[in-house]
């Protein structure tokens, strides 16, 4: 191979590494936020991050700016870690809920967080971790601070459907933790 | 009109502002992990096919003993069998590490794509995973009869059970690959369902 035909490689090659340095450098702590979202087990965690890094760089190989860095950033991490999930589903036999029947679901942590005991961010995992890859992944985009039309490029649902979801999520967190807030309230004037 | 409450807005912000343990790759630790992983994967796909390498072992031995020639042709056919399913395991069914151009596909076309591969292969399971073993076991059969003609005088005894037993057998499998495959599909429509 002479010089003309390696410089466009080495060119290429430098593209795809600079465009995963800037993509780490900006999503680095979502990308951990949303791994902790699929993987309780700080270990697998871990390695849940790293299989979503490699991921994204390989994938910026074919990174033509079609759609957003962001979106595109959202999509490998999000088609990644659902696909660590469902591995994890055959050998843990784990079975999910989707947001309808979570908002169903009795809170059974009523009895913790009048003792105060739970950290509402563990809890907030605790709700997610119940959930179908799909709505997880809709929760965590509106945690993240998403909007519907954002959450539905990368998910590939309707923006309505998303809007209809991120409204089911707001039910379920107001009644949570609001009952929570109050539960807290009542013990503190005991 | 906004209907996010106060302490939803508290939940996001919470959210967001999490510590992380700050888990970061440089290009050259990412280069050399992609590497290993790819290797990681090569080692578990091999290992899926021991069987098969030991079935053909099992049966190419039987071959090289066998003195008659439908004996032979049973076996060389099962050996053929074998390697077609094997084969076709490995292009319908191998682990693969997530393609390239994963960040082109939402998760939506990404899951639809995954579950339409697995129901395929699950509706078409006679002609990948049950057919190919069929003319080896004929031959075979046929092959013992034509060696031990006795015990065709009573063939309600042997081959009608043993023909009833496959059959039962086949039958059993191509039902339950079935009602799985009907399984993916509910969950196609479904993901379909949420596009609209």
């Amino acid at each position: 191979m002479d010089v003309e035909q390696i410089q466009p490689v080495k060119d290429a090659n430098d593209s795809r590494d600079s465009q995963f340095e800037e993509a780490a450098a900006i999503y680095g702590a979502a990308l951990e936020r949303l791994a902790r979202a699929y993987e309780a087990d700080p270990d697998a965690r871990r390695d849940l991050v790293q299989e979503i890094l490699i991921a994204l760089w390989r994938s910026f190989e074919g990174f033509d700016g079609r759609c957003s860095l962001r979106t595109w950033v959202y999509r490998v991490a999000h088609n990644t870690a659902a696909s660590h999930v469902t591995r994890q589903m055959r050998i843990r036999q784990r079975v999910f809920v989707g947001l309808e029947e979570l908002a169903e679901l009795p809170d059974t942590t009523e009895g913790e967080a009048a003792a105060g005991q739970r950290d509402e961010i563990a809890l907030l995992y605790e709700l997610i971790e119940q959930l179908r890859p799909l709505d997880r992944q809709v929760m965590v985009a509106y945690l993240e601070g998403m909007d519907a039309a954002s959450t539905a490029e990368i998910i590939g649902l309707s923006a309505r459907n998303v809007a209809t979801k991120i409204h089911r999520i707001k039910q379920v967190l107001s009644r949570r933790f609001q009952a929570r807030r109050f539960q807290e309230g009542e013990r503190d004037e005991r | 009109m906004n209907d996010e409450s106060p302490k939803v807005q508290e939940l996001k912000e919470l959210w967001q502002g999490q510590k992380t343990e700050g888990v970061r790759m440089s290009v050259a630790e990412v280069q050399a992990s992609a590497g290993k992983f790819q290797r990681r994967i090569q080692g578990r796909n091999a290992r899926e096919y021991v069987a098969s390498v030991v079935m053909v072992a099992f049966f190419g031995f039987e071959f090289w003993r066998a003195g008659d020639l439908l004996v032979r042709i049973g076996f060389a056919l099962m050996i053929a069998g074998i390697c077609f399913l094997a084969w076709q395991l490995h292009a319908r069914a191998s682990w693969s590490p997530l393609p390239g151009d994963v960040g082109l596909s939402s998760y939506v076309e990404y899951k639809r794509r995954e579950l339409e591969r697995q129901r395929d292969a699950l509706n078409s399971v006679w002609r990948w995973y049950l057919g190919p073993l069929i003319p080896g076991m004929a031959m075979l059969l046929v092959a013992f009869f034509r060696a031990n003609p006795g015990h065709l005088k009573h063939p309600s005894f042997i081959v009608v059970p043993e023909a009833i037993f496959f059959a039962a057998i086949s039958f059993g499998i191509a039902r339950l690959n079935s009602n799985a495959a009907r399984k993916l599909q509910k969950e196609i429509d479904e993901l379909d369902e949420g596009t609209r």
